[in-house]
């Protein structure tokens, strides 16, 4: 792993680098580049990105609005269904 | 059987959310296909195994995604009936707005192999926490955005809604990364029905590196037409109304505790 992403999964995992304060000395004593360090510490996750060389326009749809599956139950049988939870219900 | 599939969440932030087994079974996985919400994360799967596969590719614009999910659920099934140990690893929770997770799991079960899932972290737990909402409060409906626009739903406005994947609102072909202002538009019109115009929404866009800021803009539902919706926004629409009562229940219950000679607590609200 590059410096930079273990730099960072460090700072997303560590209860005691969440103030800004900590971070800053934390990130100061870090085995980085003088670059690397002040992205970290302008939050510019944009060069962040650029520096590690990631893919950029990552897709992150993984549900459609409908399966094109045909419904499995007819409505036939779906209806004989709820009748027979109305009567374990009433039961 | 040999083969198996297990498919993990991520989480939202890097490192941070990923639970010990998720990171146990991408590291043990004879192959591991990756799903992330963006690169730096993706970089960051990669080096948990060194037979990690990103899904990725198989996303096209112009392309419907009902063939990419396919496709992806077909190379998952390939390796585990090779009799390769799979991990499906998915951004947040693999099972919340995933058709991909859900679907390879039936698959691989009809077929006689072990499959299951692990959950993760997902937008909505981010959510609830960043934006300090709890859907116990008022309640809470949620539904992928272009769905709720395809079919008749029913809004309760005394609860919150949610909508995910506002970004491609009302795309039919499931070929599009991002939908314009007019199926925005659309999608306002339904909103009308039940909210006001000047109603406040917020876009919302959870942390995924620890150098990003969260996303939580407050904008009127009419401004959603012309709004910045991103892939990874998710629009969330607090109540409008407050809960009514339902006196008739109320009504019920009480005489039920009289009976009971019981002291009730909830009086009907006249
Ligand atoms: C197909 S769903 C997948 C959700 C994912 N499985 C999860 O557990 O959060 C994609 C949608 O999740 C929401 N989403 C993804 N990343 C997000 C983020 N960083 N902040 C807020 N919502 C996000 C958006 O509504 C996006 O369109």
């Amino acid at each position: 792993m590059t410096k930079l992403l273990t730099t960072l999964e460090k700072i997303a995992q560590d209860a005691s680098l969440q103030s800004a304060e900590a971070l800053a000395a934390f990130v100061e004593q870090a085995d980085l580049s003088e670059q690397e360090k002040a992205i970290i510490l302008k939050q510019d996750s944009d060069a962040i990105a650029a520096k590690l060389d990631v893919k950029k326009d990552i897709v992150c749809f993984i549900v459609p609005a409908e399966d094109d599956e045909p419904a499995k139950e007819s409505d036939e049988e779906e209806k004989d269904k709820s009748e027979e939870s109305k009567l374990v219900s009433n039961g | 059987m040999s083969g198996s599939l297990v498919c993990v969440g991520l989480g939202m932030k890097l490192g941070a959310h990923i639970s010990p087994i998720s990171k146990s079974h991408i590291e043990q996985a004879d192959v591991v296909f990756s799903l992330a919400s963006n690169g730096v994360i993706e970089q960051w799967v990669d080096e948990m195994n060194p037979n990690v596969i990103s899904l990725q590719p198989y996303y096209q614009e112009g392309k419907s995604r009902n063939i990419t999910y396919k496709e992806m659920i077909d190379a998952i099934l390939q390796e585990v009936k090779a009799g390769k140990k799979v991990v499906g690893a998915f951004y947040g929770h693999p099972g919340v707005f995933a058709f991909v997770p859900h679907k390879a799991i039936e698959i691989a079960q009809n077929e006689g192999f072990n499959a299951y899932m692990e959950p993760g972290i997902s937008a909505e737990d981010c959510l609830f926490a960043d934006l300090a909402i709890d859907p116990g409060k008022y309640g809470y409906q949620q539904y992928e955005t272009s769905q709720f626009m395809f079919y008749q739903r029913l809004i309760d406005p005394s609860a919150y809604l949610v909508l995910w994947q506002v970004g491609v609102a009302g795309d039919r072909s499931l070929e599009k990364h991002n939908t314009g202002s007019a199926h925005r538009q659309i999608l306002v019109e339904l909103l009308l029905n039940t909210y006001p115009a000047d109603h406040k929404v917020i876009l919302y866009q959870a942390k995924v590196l620890p150098t990003d800021k969260i996303r939580s803009d407050e904008i009127l539902l009419k401004d959603i037409v012309s709004a910045d919706l991103f892939m990874h926004t998710t629009l969330v629409i607090p109540p409008s109304e407050k809960m009514k009562p339902n006196n008739k229940i109320l009504a019920e219950l009480e005489r039920l505790e009289e009976q009971n000679n019981y002291a009730p607590h909830l009086k009907v609200i006249k």
